[in-house]
């Protein structure tokens, strides 16, 4: 987890932009709602942090390309869209939208 | 498609049932689906009843569809209705009151149902619970409500999980276990052991090698009387001892399960089975598996090929969870049999993963609260990976260096 630093009404940095590295994700709070952040060829992407379907942190999961898979019982998610690829439920996870400026990483 | 004016007819509304209703539904099949079940209840999740819905109580989470849901799938659902038999050459199912109902194709996910043990003295007190239904949880947890001294009849997952919330809820829980360790034919020693010492050392006590033979008391149960002449005061008793598969007869013996192909078809064309009751082709092997994932994604699969013949194979790894006071156990694969047990962390410590091999293959992994290894674990397993059993039980050796080859 990182630690939130607010600044101006919506934007929130959450994290230094060195700290995701292409392929990987990293997990912060963003106004107490757990959120997963991945770096895809080269995007950011934000969803929520905790599977759609039964309480699972998603952290657990692993991410392979633009798919996120949860650890519990296996969903599968497009990291893009939120939108479910496979997996026990219908529903899609919610997407934040995310920026990167100043070396940070910026999430609404 | 076949014939478009008799139902799709799906029999029990379990989590089998549910999901292969609505992926027939997310596939585009729009013609009429009729859903018997002979509870009285729409689908709901099993998981949480012997686990959160004991703690806390109704939760209309645990409701699959709750509301208008089987409205919105345009599913017709006939609850209290009890299919008795198939009748093959007219293509209909006839209840046990004699009304029938003609099918274009049929999906039997009836389950399972409790082994009892309605034949000991005094099985009939009021007192003694069975959980399977959520029926059976609500009043077991309304007699939970005034009980000191719980007896759990089987040390498996439903006794364990049961046992766990007792002891959350402040009561005094025995376990009463037929095997030497319970638990011990699936994971093993090491993993049993461990198991059993969640239990015990929270006061948990677990009673091995010993048999109910009697229940007494004068309006409740009070006592469970065992063959060892031991005698265990109760308030209240849970039984814990395992399921059959159950459905209608369709001319086969089906004790042992509805035997189907890796499509979910039984001999009888049209005919599925899915969930508890499926016997399925698991590498070579055919087997039953009981639990929440295979009957989500065996009716999924199911749903699949019925609107598109032997279309999709059901190539799951069986996967399944439970949750033991702090302790989150998760279990991929299946196998009875391994010639190795390698344990990587600390099992002493409640971290853990623990392999089962075969011939240097991983055939199954039991992780012990450790969710970021499932995945790997069961990419292993799909793809029969040869391991170097040294250094997997080494945890500071990536993963992926343990792997010999494909």
């Amino acid at each position: 987890m990182v630690d939130n630093q607010k600044i101006g009404e919506e934007f929130v940095a959450v994290a230094d932009s060195q700290s995701l590295s292409e392929g990987g994700f990293i997990s912060c709070l963003v106004r107490k709602e757990p959120v997963l952040i991945t770096r895809v060829k080269e995007k950011l992407y934000a969803v929520s942090g905790v599977c759609s379907h039964a309480y699972s942190e998603l952290s657990d999961g692993e991410l392979e390309g633009e798919r996120l898979y949860c650890s519990l019982h296996f969903a599968c998610f497009d990291v893009r869209t939120g939108q479910v690829l496979e997996g026990p439920t219908d529903k899609p996870l919610k997407t934040f939208e995310v920026v990167e400026s100043e070396g940070r990483i910026w999430i609404r | 498609m076949q014939t478009c004016s008799r139902p799709i007819v799906i029999i029990g509304a379990g989590i089998a049932g549910a999901s292969a209703a609505e992926s027939l539904r997310n596939e585009g099949f729009d013609g009429q689906i009729l859903m018997f079940d002979k509870g009285k209840d729409m689908p709901y999740d099993r998981p949480p009843l012997s686990k959160e819905y004991l703690l806390e109580g109704v939760n209309s989470s645990i409701m699959l569809w709750d509301g208008d849901r089987h409205a919105d799938l345009n599913v017709d659902v006939e609850l209290n209705t009890a299919i008795e038999r198939v009748d093959l050459a007219q293509r209909a199912v006839i209840a046990s009151d004699g009304r029938r109902w003609p099918f274009s194709q049929l999906l039997i996910s009836s389950g399972s149902q409790l082994r009892r043990l309605d034949d000991l003295p005094g099985a009939d007190l009021p007192g003694i619970h069975y959980l399977k239904s959520l029926e059976d949880a609500t009043n077991l947890r309304r007699s939970l409500d005034k009980a000191h001294q719980v007896v759990i009849v089987g040390a498996g997952f439903i006794g364990s999980e049961v046992a766990a919330a007792c002891y959350q809820m402040g009561k005094s829980v025995v376990m009463v276990e037929m095997a030497r360790l319970p638990f011990q034919n699936i994971l093993g020693d090491m993993a049993a052991r461990f198991i059993c010492s969640l239990h015990e050392s929270r006061g948990v006590k677990i009673i091995t090698e010993e048999r109910v033979i009697a229940f007494s008391g004068t309006t409740r149960v009070e006592k469970v009387i065992t063959a060892s002449s031991g005698v265990i005061p109760s308030d209240v008793v849970v039984v814990g001892t395992g399921v059959v598969p159950t459905g209608p007869s369709i001319g086969k013996e089906m004790s042992l399960g509805y035997v189907v192909d890796e499509y979910g078809e039984t001999e009888a064309k049209g005919v599925f089975a899915a969930g508890d009751n499926a016997m399925w082709p698991y590498r070579g092997q055919l087997i039953r598996v009981e639990h929440w994932d295979h009957a989500i994604n065996q009716g999924r699969i199911v749903a699949k090929n019925m609107l598109n013949p032997q279309h999709v194979p059901y190539e799951a790894i069986p996967y399944f969870w439970s949750d033991q006071y702090d302790t989150r156990l998760q279990y991929v694969g299946h196998t009875r049999a391994w010639d190795r047990v390698v344990i990587r962390g600390d099992l002493a410590a409640g971290s853990a993963a623990v392999f089962y091999i075969l011939n240097r293959q991983v055939v199954a992994g039991l992780l012990i609260n450790q969710p970021k290894q499932v995945l790997p674990v069961r990419r292993f397993i799909s793809r029969r990976t040869l391991v170097d059993e040294v250094k997997l039980g080494d945890e500071d050796i990536p993963l992926n260096e343990t792997i010999l080859a494909h």
